[in-house]
C-alpha cells in the first residue's frame, strides 16, 4: 500500500509538470504514427505475399511495450510471448523454439554470434533496449543465408547513429540504468551511436557484490550514396567480487575468503553494404568477431582455485542479391568462421591441488564454412516458389563433416489478403552447449562437434495460412509444423561437468521429434497494438542410454500455451499495456518411493530414492498477468520522457518451476509442493529523450 | 550515503518488501506399490549376508522413530522370507534369518568366478525377487596405507593403494568408513535414521584396468576424513555391471547434481526390485589416522 501511495505521488507530480506539453507531444506522436503505419502495412503485405513463413517480425517498439520484470525491457522476454517459443525458468531468457533446446538458437548481433545472451544467470538479456533497431526471429523456412543452429535464428540489428542530428536518450530503472547518445561526426557522412547500461545495486547496497554492464558502440559511414559501412561493437560483463574474513571453528585461525566471477561477451562486426545505381543488385560483406569467456576465482587463506573458459570466433560472410529480373530474386553467398574453444583451464594452490590437477584445458579449433544459393521464383500471379541450397561443413581435428541443407518454400496467393504456404528446411549445428542445468550457469560451455560428437541435424516441414485485414492493421496466421531432430546431445544422468576437461565421456547421442500448431493474431499499428498467440505443441526425445531407451517429453514440453499482449494509448500521454499468459505445466521426474539398504561396504545403512521415468509427471499450469502504465511527458522543448509503473505477476500466483518435498504438520507426512521464483513485483522506471 | 543513494536504497527496500512470494501449490505424486530392495555382502568365502526390505512411500518420514510402525523398522523388512543361494551343479543353500530383513549363512563354499543366483521369496506378501552375480575373490592388494598431509591451514587425508595382477576388464571398489561418519557404538540397524542421507557424498572410489600400467594400479585417493579419525577401508574386485551401478550411486552424492541435474536412476540386477546383488571378498584394513 505504501508503495502504491509513493508511486501515485510520483506520477501525480510528473503529470502536473507535463500537462502544458501535451499538445506538442501529440503532434510528435502523430508524426511517429505515420512511420509506424507504413512499416505496419509493409509487414502485413509481406506476411501474405512472401514465401517466408515461421518468422516473427514485430516492431521493436511494440516488443518493448511488453510489461517487463523489474521494469527492465527485454526483447527476448517479449519474443517468448509469441507462439512457438517456450519460456524456460521463470523470468529467464531461455528460448525453446518449436521443441528445440536453448542451445539451438543462433543469436546474431549485427551479424556477430552472441554465445551467452544473458546477464544475472540468464534473467536479463544482453540486449540493451536503447540500442535496438530491428529484430527478426525465424522458427522455420530459414533463409539459406542462415545456418549453424537447429531451431531458430534471431537476427538483432542495432541503431545507426543519425547522420544529421544529435540525440540522446536514457532510462533509470530499479535494476539498471542506461544512456545512449548518437549523432554525426561528419554531417551526412559519418555518425556514431553509443549506448551503455549498468546495474548499480552494488553502489547503493554495498553488501551486494554484483553488477553487470554492457556497452554498444557503432560507427556508420556513408561515403557515397551507394555505400554504407558500419562498425558495430558490443562488450558486456557480469562481475561478482567479494571478500570476507572467516574463523575456522576447529583451529580458531582467521583466514580471508575471497571469491570472484567475471563472465561476458564481446562482439564486433564490420559491414559494408553496396547498392549500385539502379539497384539491380546489392552486396553485403561482413567481417565479425565474437568472444565469450568466464573466470571464476576463489581463495581461502593459502588455498586457491581459478577456472577459466573461453570461446572465440573470427568470421567473414558475403551476400549477393540480384534483383534485376522480374520473376527471379536471386541470392548467393558464403560464410567462413574459425572457432577457438578453450574450456576449463584450472589453476590450483593448496588443498585444491590435491583434488583438481592444474590443467591448461584442451584447445579445440574448428572451421565452419557455408555456401548458399537461393532463388525466389514467381511462377505466376498466384504461385511463388523459393528454392535454396546451403552446403555447410565443419573441419575439426580428426574429423570433417559436411551437410547439404536444402530449403524450400511455396506460396499460393488466394487473394490480395490471404495466402497458403508450405516449406521445408534442413539445418546443421556443429557445436553444442555443455550444461547440466536448466538455468544458465556461468559454467555452461560451448563444445565443438568432434570425431565422436557428431553435428546435430534438423528437418522441419511446415504449412500455414495467412490472412490480413489492412484497414485494421491486423495480421492473422496459422502454422502447423513437424520437426525431426537428429544427433542431439544430452548428458548422462549425474554427468559431472564442472572441472571436467573430458566432456565427451559424459555426452550421449539421441533424437527428437516435435510437432504442433500455432495461431497468431497481431496488430502493429493504431491506438491499440499487441497480439494474441496460441500454440499446441509436443516435444519428445529418445536416447538409447536414457530412460531405458524409451521416448520421453522434453523439459519444456508444454501442451497449450496462450499469450495475449496489448498496449492501448488511452490518451496521447497515457498508455496501458498488459500481458496475459497461460501455459500447461512442464514435465518433471518425480520421486515415487524410497528404500533403506546397507551401503556398499555394509558399514552403514542409507536411504535411496525411487523415481518415475524421465519427465513422467507434469506440474500445474501457470497463469500470469503483467501490467504496465506509461505516462509520456515533455519537460522542455527538446526534453521528453515517460514514466513506467508496472507490476509483474499482478495476481501474485505461483508460476510452478520446481517441485520440493516439504513436511506437512497436519498429516504428519511429507508432501510435494510446486514453487516458483517470483511473486508480484512492482517496478518503476523513467525514460527520457533529448 | 548521499541523499540520492539513501532515497534509492529506501525505494529498493520498499519494493523488495512489497514483492511477496505466493503460496506454493500442492501436487500429487502417485507413489508406487512396495517392491523388494535387496543388497548383499560376502564376509569371507564361507559367509554371505543378504538384506531384504521393501520400498516405502516417499511421503514417509524416516526420522519418525517414535511411531509404532517405524518405517525403518520391521514392517518394511522381509521378515518371513525364503532366501536361497544357488550355483550351477551345486545344491542350493538356504540362508537363515539373522534379524528382521537380514539373512546369512556361514558354511558356504564360494568359488571364484562362479555365478550365483539369489532367490528371495516373501512368504507373507507372496512377492519374489531374483538376481544373479559372479563371486570374486580378494584382489591382490600390495599397498593400502593412509597418508596424512598436515599443512598450517589445512589437512589432507589420502590413501595410497597398489593393486597387482590387474587384467583387462577388471574393476575394483574401494569403500571406506570413518569414525566421524558413523555413529559410534551403534549397530547399523538400530541407529537413528536421521543420519541416513542418500545425497551425502559417497565414500566410494572405483578403479579399473584402464588405470593400470604393466598390470599394476597405483593410486592416491583423497578421503573425506579427519586426521583424528579411525579409518576402515575395504577393497574388492567387482563386475562391470556393479561398477556401473556404483558409478551412478557415487554421482548421486555429488553436491552439484542435487541442485542442477536430472535425478539419477540407479541400475539394478534385481528382477522386480531395487538394490544390487553382488558377491566380492574384500581386503579390509583399519587405521588410527592419528598415527600417520
Amino acid at each position: 500500500m505504501k508503495v502504491t501511495i509513493i508511486l501515485s505521488l510520483l506520477l501525480l507530480t510528473t503529470a502536473t509538470t507535463a500537462t502544458a506539453q501535451d499538445t506538442t507531444a501529440a503532434v510528435k506522436t502523430g508524426q511517429i504514427h505515420e512511420v509506424v503505419v507504413s512499416g505496419a502495412a509493409r509487414r502485413l503485405k509481406e506476411q501474405v505475399a512472401s514465401t517466408q513463413m515461421g518468422r516473427t517480425d514485430l516492431p521493436v517498439q511494440l516488443l518493448l511495450k511488453v510489461p517487463a520484470i523489474g521494469g527492465e525491457r527485454d526483447i527476448i522476454k517479449a519474443l517468448q510471448l509469441t507462439p512457438g517459443i517456450k519460456r524456460g525458468t521463470e523470468g529467464g531468457i531461455g528460448m525453446y523454439v518449436r521443441g528445440g533446446g536453448n542451445d539451438e538458437n543462433l543469436i546474431l548481433l549485427d551479424g556477430a554470434t552472441v554465445y551467452n545472451a544473458g546477464h544475472l544467470l540468464g534473467f536479463f538479456s544482453v540486449f540493451n533496449a536503447a540500442s535496438l533497431k530491428d529484430v527478426q526471429l525465424y522458427k522455420a523456412a530459414f533463409p539459406a543465408q542462415y545456418g549453424g543452429r537447429l531451431s531458430s535464428v534471431m537476427d538483432v540489428r542495432t541503431k545507426d547513429g543519425s547522420l544529421q542530428d544529435y540525440k540522446a536518450d536514457g532510462s533509470i530503472g530499479l535494476i539498471a540504468s542506461s544512456m545512449s547518445v548518437q549523432g554525426p561526426i561528419l554531417r551526412n557522412k559519418l555518425s556514431f551511436a553509443l549506448s551503455a547500461r549498468r546495474t548499480y545495486i552494488d553502489q547503493v547496497l554495498h553488501y551486494v557484490p554484483y553488477n553487470f554492464y554492457d556497452v554498444n558502440a557503432k560507427l556508420t559511414c556513408a561515403p557515397t550514396p551507394h555505400d554504407r559501412i558500419s562498425l558495430s561493437t558490443y562488450k558486456g560483463d557480469d562481475v561478482l567480487k567479494m571478500a570476507t574474513l572467516t574463523r575456522d571453528t576447529g583451529t580458531g585461525i582467521v583466514r580471508q575468503f575471497r571469491t570472484g566471477m567475471k563472465l561476458g561477451n564481446a562482439t564486433a562486426s564490420l559491414i559494408w553494404k553496396h547498392t549500385p545505381e539502379g539497384a539491380r543488385y546489392s552486396t553485403d560483406i561482413c567481417v565479425h568477431y565474437s568472444g565469450f569467456r568466464y573466470q571464476i576465482a576463489g581463495s581461502l587463506g593459502s588455498n586457491a582455485l581459478y577456472m577459466r573458459s573461453a570461446i572465440r570466433d573470427l568470421g567473414v560472410r558475403g551476400d549477393y542479391k540480384y534483383l534485376g529480373h522480374e520473376r527471379h530474386k536471386l541470392a548467393a553467398g558464403f560464410s567462413l568462421i574459425h572457432h577457438y574453444f578453450n574450456p576449463n583451464i584450472v589453476q590450483t594452490q593448496g588443498r585444491p591441488e590435491q583434488e583438481f590437477a592444474p590443467s591448461g584445458g584442451r584447445n579445440y579449433y574448428s572451421t565452419e564454412a557455408g555456401l548458399y544459393v537461393n532463388d525466389d521464383y514467381k511462377l505466376n500471379d498466384r504461385w511463388q516458389l523459393a528454392g535454396g541450397l546451403r552446403i555447410s561443413g565443419d573441419a575439426v581435428a580428426q574429423a570433417f563433416y559436411w551437410n547439404p541443407e536444402p530449403r524450400m518454400g511455396l506460396r499460393y496467393l488466394v487473394n490480395e489478403r490471404s495466402s497458403v504456404k508450405a516449406s521445408y528446411a534442413r539445418m546443421a549445428q556443429y557445436m553444442h552447449l555443455v550444461s547440466s542445468s536448466s538455468i544458465a550457469l556461468p559454467t555452461d560451455l560451448w563444445y565443438p562437434a568432434t570425431a565422436t560428437i557428431r553435428p546435430g541435424l534438423s528437418d522441419q516441414v511446415s504449412a500455414g495460412y495467412y490472412y490480413n485485414i489492412p484497414a485494421l492493421h491486423i495480421g492473422i496466421s496459422a502454422e502447423a509444423y513437424y520437426k525431426w531432430l537428429h544427433n542431439l546431445v544430452e548428458y548422462r544422468e549425474g554427468a559431472q561437468l564442472i572441472l571436467n576437461d573430458d566432456y565427451e565421456k559424459e555426452l550421449v547421442h539421441g533424437r527428437g521429434r516435435t510437432y504442433g500448431l500455432e495461431l497468431f493474431v497481431s496488430k502493429t499499428s493504431g491506438r491499440f497494438t499487441g497480439w494474441l498467440g496460441y500454440s499446441l505443441s509436443f516435444a519428445q526425445r529418445q536416447f538409447d542410454s536414457l530412460n531405458n531407451g524409451e521416448r520421453y517429453f522434453s523439459r519444456y514440453d508444454r501442451r497449450h500455451d496462450f499469450s495475449f499482449v496489448g498496449a492501448f494509448d488511452v490518451t496521447p500521454a497515457w498508455t496501458v499495456s498488459t500481458a496475459v499468459l497461460y501455459a500447461t505445466g512442464s514435465p518433471f521426474t518425480g520421486q515415487t518411493g524410497q528404500y533403506l539398504v546397507p551401503n556398499p561396504g555394509f558399514t552403514n545403512v542409507e536411504v535411496l530414492p525411487v523415481y518415475t521415468s524421465r519427465n513422467a509427471i507434469r506440474m500445474s499450469a501457470s497463469f500470469r498477468i503483467d501490467l504496465d502504465v506509461q505516462y509520456k511527458f515533455r519537460l522542455t522543448e527538446k526534453l521528453r520522457g515517460d514514466v513506467h509503473v508496472g507490476i509483474y505477476n499482478l495476481l501474485n500466483r505461483t508460476q510452478p518451476g520446481r517441485v520440493e518435498r516439504t513436511w506437512d504438520e497436519g498429516s504428519g507426512t511429507y508432501k510435494y509442493q510446486q514453487k516458483g521464483l517470483f511473486g508480484a513485483i512492482p517496478s518503476l522506471s523513467v525514460h527520457f529523450d533529448l | 550515503m548521499t541523499p540520492i543513494k539513501t532515497g534509492l536504497s529506501a525505494l529498493a527496500a520498499l519494493i523488495c518488501m512489497a514483492g511477496c512470494r505466493p503460496k506454493p501449490i500442492d501436487i500429487t505424486v502417485a507413489q508406487q506399490s512396495p517392491d523388494m530392495a535387496i543388497s548383499s555382502m560376502a564376509y569371507d568365502a564361507h559367509t554371505v549376508f543378504i538384506s531384504a526390505g521393501y520400498t516405502i512411500s516417499s511421503f514417509t518420514n524416516l526420522l519418525d522413530t517414535a511411531r509404532r510402525n517405524n518405517p525403518a523398522g520391521k514392517g518394511n523388512m522381509v521378515d518371513s522370507g525364503l532366501v536361497i543361494l544357488s550355483a550351477p551343479g551345486r545344491p542350493a543353500d538356504t540362508l537363515q534369518p539373522v534379524s528382521p530383513g537380514l539373512y546369512g549363512r556361514r558354511d558356504l563354499e564360494l568359488q571364484d568366478g562362479t555365478e550365483y543366483t539369489l532367490l528371495v521369496q516373501d512368504r507373507k506378501r507372496g512377492k519374489t525377487a531374483t538376481a544373479a552375480t559372479r563371486f570374486y575373490q580378494m584382489p591382490v592388494v600390495d599397498t593400502l596405507v593412509p597418508v596424512v598431509l598436515k599443512k598450517p591451514s589445512d589437512t589432507v587425508v589420502k590413501v595410497h593403494i597398489t593393486i597387482r595382477q590387474v587384467q583387462a576388464g577388471n574393476y575394483f571398489l574401494v569403500h571406506y568408513t570413518t569414525s566421524a561418519g558413523r555413529r559410534p557404538g551403534m549397530s547399523p540397524y538400530s541407529m537413528d535414521p536421521s543420519v541416513l542421507q542418500s545425497y551425502s557424498p559417497k565414500n566410494v572410489e572405483l578403479l579399473d584396468d584402464r588405470m593400470a600400467a604393466g598390470g599394476v594400479i597405483s593410486r592416491d585417493i583423497i578421503l573425506n576424513a579427519r586426521a583424528t579419525d579411525t579409518l576402515y577401508i575395504q577393497c574388492s574386485r567387482i563386475g562391470e555391471h556393479y561398477a556401473r551401478y556404483l558409478e551412478a550411486y557415487k554421482r548421486m552424492g555429488d553436491l552439484i547434481n542435487q541442485f542442477t541435474g536430472e535425478p539419477i536412476h540407479l541400475p539394478t540386477n534385481i528382477s522386480a526390485g531395487f538394490g544390487y546383488f553382488s558377491l566380492s571378498l574384500p581386503v579390509r584394513h583399519t587405521y588410527l589416522l592419528k598415527h600417520y
